[in-house]
C-alpha cells in the first residue's frame, strides 16, 4: 500500500513537470491548495508555533504538516499561509508555494514577505509579468517606499509607459525605476529586502552580474540568511558560474542542512560541472529528507518533488549505470540510497 | 531547447548502422548528419566478408557479446526472410568450421544463436582430411557493398543528411553539432588519439567460383572460404600493427594455396581480385560516452569503434547501445538547460 501511494505521488508530480523547459508549467490561476489528507497534527493545539519551531530546525516536511494543521484550524490566518508558502518553496514545491502565497495576499494584500516570495516563485516558473507585478506591489505596499510609487505616478514619462502596461519591457522599466529610486533614496544604507527585490528584478531580466551584486549586498547585512545564499547561488549558476554557485549553496546548506531547494540546486550545478556522482548524491539526499521526516510521522504518502526525480534520472543517465537508471525510473529510492551508501 | 543536432563520423558498417538506429529510435527529436571521408566501396567494411561468426573480445563480458550477436542475428535474419533480402545483400549460408585438434570448449557461446549448430559427423569430416573435428551450422552473411548501400538508402529515407567530409578533429564539429558519435573505425586512432586501438591488417581475395555453396573456416581463423552472392571471399591474414594498404603478392599466393588445400575446386576460380583492410582492433569495443572540455566549452561524444574482425557479427547490437547513449546525452543536454531556483 505504501509503495502504491509513493508511486502515485511520484507520477503526479512527474507528469506536472515533464513539459518542455520554457513552457508554462504552472498555472497562475489559483487552483486551490491540496492539503495532506492524513495529518497527524490536525487537532494539535499551537500547531502554528510548533510549525515555526520545526522550520527553524530545518525539518521542512514536518513544518508543512504543522502549518497546514494551523490553517485547517484557522483558515484566515494570513501569516500561516505566508510561512506555508515560503516553506513549500524551500521544499522545492513551487506550485504549492504559489497557491499558499496567493491565499495569504488575498487575506493580507500588504504582506511584504509573501509579495517577495511570490515574486521569486513567479521568476522561477517563468511568469515574468506576474513577477514584475508582485515586485511593484512590494514597493507600493511598503511603508518605507510607497511614497516613491505615488510621486512617480504624476511623471509624464511614467504615464506614457503606464498607457501600455501590457508591454512587458515598459513594466520592467517602471519597476526598475522604482527600485533604483528607492535604493538611491537609501544612500549608503543597505536595505537587504530592497536589494533582494533588485536581485530578483535583474535576474528576471537576465542581468545576472547586477543580480549577483544585489544579493551580495543583502548578504553583507544578513550573512546568516540561507535563502539569500541560495538566491546568490542560483543567480551564479544561471549566469554560467557553476563553481562559485557551489560555494554559495554549500554556505546555505551549512546554515540550514534541511534546505531541500538548495540541495536540488547544488545537484544541478554538479551536473553542469560533470560531477554526476555528487549530483546523484545530492538529489538522493533531498528526496530522502523529504521522505524521512514524513515517515517518522507515519504519513502514508510523502510527496517527493518530481523535478528532483527528473534531475536524478538525468544525472544517473550520465553515469552509465543502467540498473540504477531503471531504479530511478520506477522510483525505487531505497535501491538508490543503498547503491550510493546513503542512509535511508 | 531546440532539437539536438547529432553528427555521426564514419560511413563504414558501424557508422551507417549506428546512424540508422539513432534515426529509428530517436525520430524527430534530433537532426542527424553522417560525415565521412570515405564511402562504400572504399571502406574497411567493403573488404570484410561480412560473415556472422563472432570473434571474442577479451575485454567485454561474454553475456554482453552474446546479446550483441543475438540482436544482430535476429535483425538480419528478418531481412533475409523479407523481399528486401537481395537488395540488402543478406543471405543464409551453411558450412563448417574445422579443427586440427580437439576443441577446448565443446560449444562456443554463440552456438544457440546460429541455426542448426551441431558437431560434424565422421562422414562429413572426410571432406577435410587434415582436420579431425568440426562444427556445422547455418549463419548469415552480409554482402558488401550492397548492404552498405541499402543502409545508406534507409538513412536517406529517414531524413539523415549525408556529407563527404574529412573530420580531423572532433572539435571542428563543436559549433555545428551538439553530440558527435565517433564511428571512425581505425581512423579513431588519429581522431581521438586512442593508443589502445591498433590495426590488424587483413588481405583477402574475392574470386569468381559460383559452385562453392558452403562456407569453410579453419578453426585457427586464418584460412576461410566465404561464398557470397557475387563472389567468394578467400582469406586471410592477421598482421598486427601493419598499416600497409597495398596487396602483397606473396600473401595472395599463400592465401590461395591455403584455401585450395581446404577446397581443391578453387583451383579453377577466376577473376581474382585482392583487397586489403585494416581491422580496427582493441581489447573491447569502445562503446561509451565522453564529455570533452576545451576552454569552458563542452562537446558530448559517444564512441562506437574498435570492432576488430567481428564488426558484422555485432554491429546491430552495438548500434543499439550507441543510440541509447545518444539518448542519454540528449537527456543530459536537456538537464543542463534546467535552471537553478532562486
Amino acid at each position: 500500500m505504501q509503495a502504491e501511494w509513493e508511486e502515485m505521488a511520484r507520477r503526479n508530480w512527474i507528469s506536472e513537470n515533464q513539459e518542455a523547459p520554457g513552457q508554462v508549467t504552472i498555472s497562475t490561476i489559483e487552483k486551490g491548495y491540496y492539503f495532506h489528507t492524513e495529518n497527524p497534527f490536525k487537532d494539535w493545539p499551537g500547531a502554528f508555533e510548533e510549525g515555526l519551531k520545526k522550520m527553524k530546525e530545518g525539518d521542512l516536511p514536518v513544518t508543512i504538516l504543522y502549518l497546514e494543521a494551523a490553517i485547517l484550524q484557522e483558515p484566515n490566518d494570513a501569516e500561516a499561509w505566508q510561512f506555508l508558502g515560503v516553506t513549500q518553496a524551500e521544499n522545492e514545491n513551487e506550485q504549492a508555494a504559489i497557491v499558499a502565497l496567493q491565499r495569504c495576499l488575498e487575506l493580507q494584500p500588504n504582506n511584504l514577505k509573501a509579495l517577495m516570495a511570490l515574486a521569486v516563485s513567479y521568476t522561477n516558473t517563468g511568469h515574468q509579468q506576474e513577477a514584475y507585478q508582485a515586485l511593484r506591489n512590494w514597493i507600493k505596499q511598503n511603508p518605507k517606499y510607497k511614497y516613491i510609487a505615488k510621486s512617480k505616478k504624476g511623471s509624464p514619462a511614467l504615464t506614457r509607459r503606464m498607457s501600455k502596461t501590457s508591454d512587458e519591457s515598459s513594466l520592467l522599466e517602471e519597476v526598475k525605476d522604482l527600485y533604483l529610486e528607492a535604493a538611491h533614496q537609501n544612500g549608503d544604507m543597505i536595505d537587504p529586502d530592497l536589494q533582494t527585490g533588485l536581485g530578483v528584478l535583474f535576474h528576471l531580466n537576465g542581468e545576472f552580474n547586477r543580480a549577483i551584486d544585489a544579493f551580495s549586498a543583502a548578504l553583507t547585512v544578513r550573512p546568516e540568511d540561507y535563502t539569500l545564499w541560495n538566491r546568490l547561488g542560483a543567480t551564479l549558476a544561471n549566469g554560467d558560474r557553476s563553481e562559485e554557485a557551489v560555494e554559495a549553496y554549500t554556505r546555505a546548506l551549512e546554515i540550514q542542512p534541511g534546505f531541500i531547494r538548495s540541495r536540488y540546486n547544488l545537484g544541478i550545478s554538479c551536473i553542469n560541472l560533470g560531477a554526476y556522482r555528487e549530483a546523484v548524491s545530492n538529489f538522493l539526499t533531498a528526496l530522502s529528507l523529504q521522505r524521512k521526516s514524513r515517515n517518522q510521522q507515519q504519513v502514508p504518502h510523502p510527496a517527493l518533488s518530481g523535478n528532483i526525480w527528473a534531475a536524478l534520472r538525468i544525472a544517473l543517465s550520465m553515469m552509465d549505470q543502467p540498473e540504477l537508471f531503471q531504479a530511478a525510473n520506477v522510483g525505487d529510492l531505497d535501491i538508490l540510497l543503498r547503491a550510493f551508501n546513503l542512509e535511508p | 531547447m531546440a532539437a539536438p543536432r547529432v553528427a555521426v563520423v564514419g560511413a563504414g558498417l558501424i557508422g551507417l548502422s549506428t546512424a540508422l538506429h539513432i534515426a529509428e529510435v530517436i525520430p524527430s527529436c534530433c537532426s542527424i548528419t553522417l560525415l565521412s571521408e570515405q564511402f562504400s566501396p572504399n571502406t574497411t567494411s567493403d573488404v570484410a566478408a561480412g560473415m556472422l561468426i563472432p570473434h571474442t573480445y577479451p575485454g567485454t563480458p561474454i553475456h554482453v557479446q552474446k546479446q550483441w550477436f543475438k540482436e544482430t542475428f535476429t535483425y538480419l535474419f528478418a531481412i533475409s526472410n523479407s523481399a528486401e533480402a537481395s537488395e540488402a545483400g543478406i543471405h543464409l549460408v551453411s558450412g563448417w568450421q574445422v579443427f586440427k585438434n580437439p576443441l577446448e570448449a565443446e560449444v562456443p557461446f554463440w552456438s544457440d544463436i546460429v541455426l542448426g549448430f551441431r558437431l560434424m559427423s565422421a562422414a562429413e569430416l572426410q571432406k577435410f582430411p587434415q582436420h579431425s573435428h568440426g562444427q556445422a551450422f547455418t549463419t548469415l552473411k552480409c554482402e558488401c557493398p550492397p548492404y552498405l548501400m541499402w543502409l545508406e538508402k534507409r538513412l536517406k529515407a529517414n531524413g539523415v543528411q549525408i556529407h563527404t567530409r574529412k573530420v580531423a578533429d572532433l572539435w571542428e564539429l563543436h559549433s555545428e553539432y551538439d553530440i558527435v558519435v565517433n564511428c571512425a573505425g581505425i581512423g579513431a586512432r588519429q581522431l581521438v588519439g586512442d593508443q589502445q586501438l591498433f590495426p590488424i591488417r587483413g588481405q583477402v581475395l574475392k574470386v569468381h567460383a559460383p559452385w562453392v555453396k558452403n562456407f569453410i573456416r579453419d578453426g585457427d581463423g586464418l584460412t576461410y572460404i566465404y561464398p557470397g552472392i557475387h563472389s567468394v571471399t578467400l582469406g586471410g591474414t592477421r598482421e598486427k600493427e601493419s598499416w600497409c594498404l597495398s596487396p602483397d603478392p606473396g600473401t595472395t599466393r599463400d592465401i590461395f594455396d591455403r584455401c585450395c588445400s581446404l577446397e581443391p575446386s578453387l583451383q579453377r576460380a577466376q577473376d581474382i581480385r585482392v583487397k586489403v583492410g585494416l581491422r580496427p582492433s582493441r581489447s573491447c569495443v569502445r562503446l561509451q560516452k565522453e564529455v570533452l572540455s576545451q576552454g569552458g566549452a563542452k562537446l558530448l561524444v559517444v564512441h562506437n569503434y574498435g570492432h576488430g574482425a567481428g564488426g558484422f557479427s555485432v554491429h546491430r547490437g552495438t548500434a543499439k547501445e550507441a543510440a541509447h547513449l545518444v539518448g542519454e546525452c540528449i537527456a543530459a543536454l536537456e538537464g543542463s538547460s534546467s535552471k537553478a531556483k532562486l
